[in-house]
């Protein structure tokens, strides 16, 4: 009987560590896959894109994160979704979104971590040697990843995990929401540009502020070289610069003509002759040098103070690139010998701008 | 005929009167207690019907720690109660079957009305289990006649496995303070007042809403005053191509030296980020971050740099700025436009928030500053133009794009891909 009695209470004992073992076991796995499955949150979560443009190719994705739980962190799941960036809900991949080919290019905070593979198309693990972590800041950037082929919105989940391969249970979890957008472009045309004026005033490198065309050297004496001057304002966005050519007949008057001067030369009163420069002048006092914030210059022949020249057809003034506002000014002067016919002399002189683009 | 009549009328009478008397005498006979009567306002109402041992363990749900608040009237001074709790029935003296799971032997009582529960009145005394609560008066003050509101708090409620949802309390007062004659559920001895309650477990209503990370954010070439079907990014207008071609004149608008050329876009952004958005900007042209003729390589237009300033008609620059933010309709929050491109001084448009408040022909004024940080537009991750510090919904803005040629800007297609990207954090 008491052999019985002790086998009801062996058996009853047995049945107590089994019975005792499952509540255990229960508890534990409920812990484990109901209770703690998604740990807690990641705080300051971002997702820094280098182009948020639909279907762009080649892009760093930049993910931080501040991490919660102190413990050993092996590895890091990274999932792309387009639905939303829940947990619990299965995760849908972009349209067209990859990162199979991305590469881990900067890590900070909890380093280490290299990207487990194989790699599938909307997932990234990061693994590591499982090490204690630090609650702080993380940062991981990726390169060569193709964004979403669809504009709006889609999601990143992440979870960190102890074990090296993201399984078992989840230590921290976060979401995140991203945007991708159609390309926003802004063009503009830049048109070539000849700006050219001339007359015998131009004010504050402006065309609007040209007056005046008409030179009148007044009357000739043998004794006095007459002077005057024009001015001319240019600039261009030719990128080979520009040109500008002379062109006219010299003063006449009938058949009488005061001789132009073909070869460099002073002003020689008492010698019939005209002539021009682009440069200031003391004998006689005309003219000025080139200014603005242009760089051309008058060519040789018309660059020389107190010398003057004049051939229809000559260049006086060149710039090899494009020209911001310069301003040049013509001086004439016209000597006469004393056997100079009467008459009164005229000229029409054409300046020629030619832009080279 | 009639006398016999009379005299059966007189039997029945006496008969049903003799029955009505015994009626009412025999259950007081019963009781044992011939001044026992009924409480009046009893209830007990419970600060959670949940079953216990379901799936939720602690807190609102669970069925365990819940409180009772126990009431009645009484008609009988008391010095002791007791509570008997059962899942078969509430008559007294009936059969009771402690409720499954039902734990009410380690509780707190606490007094709102009346005496018990007070200093002095203590639980057990030789009477209490996990169906039965007990308290008697000890040194404290009898429970006199009257309203009598008590919290019992610790109380683990019937649990998942009961058969019925239905339970039962019993509850009588004696006049002693050691419980009078009770001995059991089934014989509650000379109790002076007594009543029975019923109450109930229910399941639990379990909500659930699902609150996910949410960026939403546009960019248009309309302007928001003009999104008037969904006033969002889903609003047919909010998908009106960005695309701005800058210049002025006929048939092709062209840059040059003469006028400060504009164009505006607008962004919507909607976000539930804890820590705020940041709107940033990129240029495709990522070596020299202005305006490009020869896909990035130069900038014959470049950027006007990182502080705000007027760009000058002739002098080649290009240039954005973005104004104060204004919220749609309904919307909430403010995207606070960076520095760089945003001088309070030098925004100043007639009538308000224009742009963002007219649709059509934006007319920029001449004194609007821009900005154009080339370093930054041209980092991996761009220049934040505009940020808020919190969650933002349906916040407009407006983005005004400038730029003018010099005379030496070479001739050529300018273009810029500008990627406005926003970023949460959440």
């Amino acid at each position: 009987m008491s052999q019985l009695s002790s086998l009801i209470h062996q058996q009853s004992f047995s049945w107590l560590i089994r019975y005792l073992l499952l509540i255990f076991t229960v508890f534990f796995v409920y812990n484990l896959f109901i209770t703690n499955v998604y740990g807690s949150p990641l705080t300051s979560r971002y997702l820094q894109l280098s182009s948020n443009i639909v279907s762009a190719a080649n892009v760093n994705y930049n993910l931080g994160f501040d991490i919660a739980s102190v413990t050993n962190l092996g590895s890091i799941m990274i999932q792309f979704c387009a639905n939303d960036p829940l947990f619990q809900d299965p995760c849908v991949p972009p349209t067209g979104f990859n990162d199979s080919g991305a590469v881990l290019s900067a890590q900070s905070g909890q380093t280490g971590f290299t990207i487990l593979s194989p790699v599938s198309n909307n997932q990234i693990i990061l693994t590591r040697p499982s090490t204690i972590d630090a609650a702080g800041p993380v940062s991981y950037t990726f390169t060569n990843i193709n964004n979403p082929t669809v504009e709006g919105s889609f999601f990143v989940r992440i979870q960190t995990f102890s074990s090296i391969d993201a399984s078992g249970t989840a230590i921290d979890y976060g979401g995140i929401a991203a945007n991708t957008l159609n390309n926003l472009s802004i063009s503009a045309e830049v048109p070539p540009f000849l700006y050219f004026c001339s007359a015998i005033v131009i004010n504050n490198l402006n065309c609007n502020n040209a007056s005046g065309s008409y030179v009148n050297f007044g009357d000739f004496t043998p004794t006095q070289t007459a002077s005057g001057s024009s001015d001319l304002l240019v600039g261009t966005n030719g990128k080979n610069g520009y040109e500008i050519t002379v062109e006219g007949l010299g003063l006449v008057s009938g058949n009488d003509v005061i001789p132009s001067i073909s070869t460099s030369d002073v002003s020689r009163p008492g010698t019939s002759q005209f002539g021009i420069n682009l440069v200031s002048n003391v004998s006689p006092v005309v003219g000025q040098n080139p200014y603005g914030p242009g760089i051309g210059i008058p060519t040789s022949n018309y660059n020389k103070n107190n010398f003057y020249t004049f051939n229809s057809g000559d260049i006086i003034a060149s710039s090899n690139q494009s020209e911001n506002y310069r301003l040049y000014t013509v001086s004439y002067i016209v000597n006469v010998s004393s056997t100079q016919p009467a008459g009164v002399y005229v000229s029409t002189i054409n300046y020629i701008c030619t832009a080279n683009f | 005929m009639t006398s016999f009549y009379k005299y059966l009328k007189r039997t029945v009478s006496g008969s049903v009167a003799l029955l009505l008397l015994v009626a009412l005498v025999v259950p007081s006979l019963s009781h044992g207690n011939v001044l026992a009567a009924q409480m009046s306002s009893r209830s007990i109402t419970m600060s959670d019907s949940a079953e216990s041992g379901g799936a939720i363990v602690t807190g609102v749900g669970s069925g365990t720690n819940v409180t009772y608040k126990v009431s009645f009237t009484t008609s009988s001074t008391a010095n002791s109660m007791i509570v008997d709790f059962c899942s078969d029935s509430p008559i007294i003296a009936d059969t009771c079957t402690a409720p499954t799971g039902f734990n009410a032997g380690t509780v707190t009582v606490t007094a709102v009305t009346g005496n018990i529960g007070t200093t002095g009145w203590t639980q057990g005394g030789g009477k209490g289990s996990a169906s039965q609560f007990a308290i008697y008066n000890g040194t404290g003050t009898a429970a006199a006649a009257g309203a009598q509101v008590f919290t019992i708090s610790g109380v683990t409620n019937p649990s998942t496995a009961s058969t019925s949802n239905a339970f039962y309390a019993r509850i009588y007062t004696f006049a002693n303070n050691t419980y009078g004659t009770y001995t059991s559920a089934t014989a509650p001895g000379n109790y002076l007042d007594y009543g029975g309650i019923a109450l109930t477990t229910n399941q639990i209503i379990t909500i659930t809403a699902r609150v996910q990370e949410t960026l939403a954010f546009c960019v248009s070439g309309a302007a928001p005053v003009s999104w008037t079907t969904t006033h969002d990014c889903t609003d047919p207008q909010a998908a009106v191509s960005p695309a701005i071609t800058l210049g002025h004149g006929s048939p092709t608008p062209t840059l040059d030296q003469t006028a400060v050329d504009t164009g505006t876009v607008y962004s919507q952004t909607s976000t539930n980020a804890t820590n705020g958005a940041v709107i940033s900007m990129r240029n495709s042209n990522t070596t020299c971050g202005g305006l490009s003729a020869d896909g990035g390589a130069t900038c014959a237009i470049p950027a006007i740099g990182s502080a705000a300033a007027a760009i000058v008609a002739g002098t080649a620059d290009f240039g954005m700025a973005v104004g104060p933010s204004a919220d749609d309709t309904n919307g909430v929050g403010t995207l606070t436009p960076a520095a760089t491109y945003y001088s309070a001084s030098n925004y100043v448009f007639t009538g308000g928030l224009v742009p963002l408040s007219t649709p059509t022909g934006n007319t920029v004024p001449t004194n609007v500053y821009y900005g154009m940080n080339a370093t930054n537009v041209e980092s991996t991750y761009g220049d934040t133009v505009a940020s808020s510090t919190g969650p933002i919904y349906r916040v407009d803005d407006a983005y005004t794009f400038a730029a003018t040629a010099a005379l030496t800007t070479p001739a050529g297609i300018y273009t810029a891909n500008m990627d406005l990207i926003a970023t949460g954090t959440f």
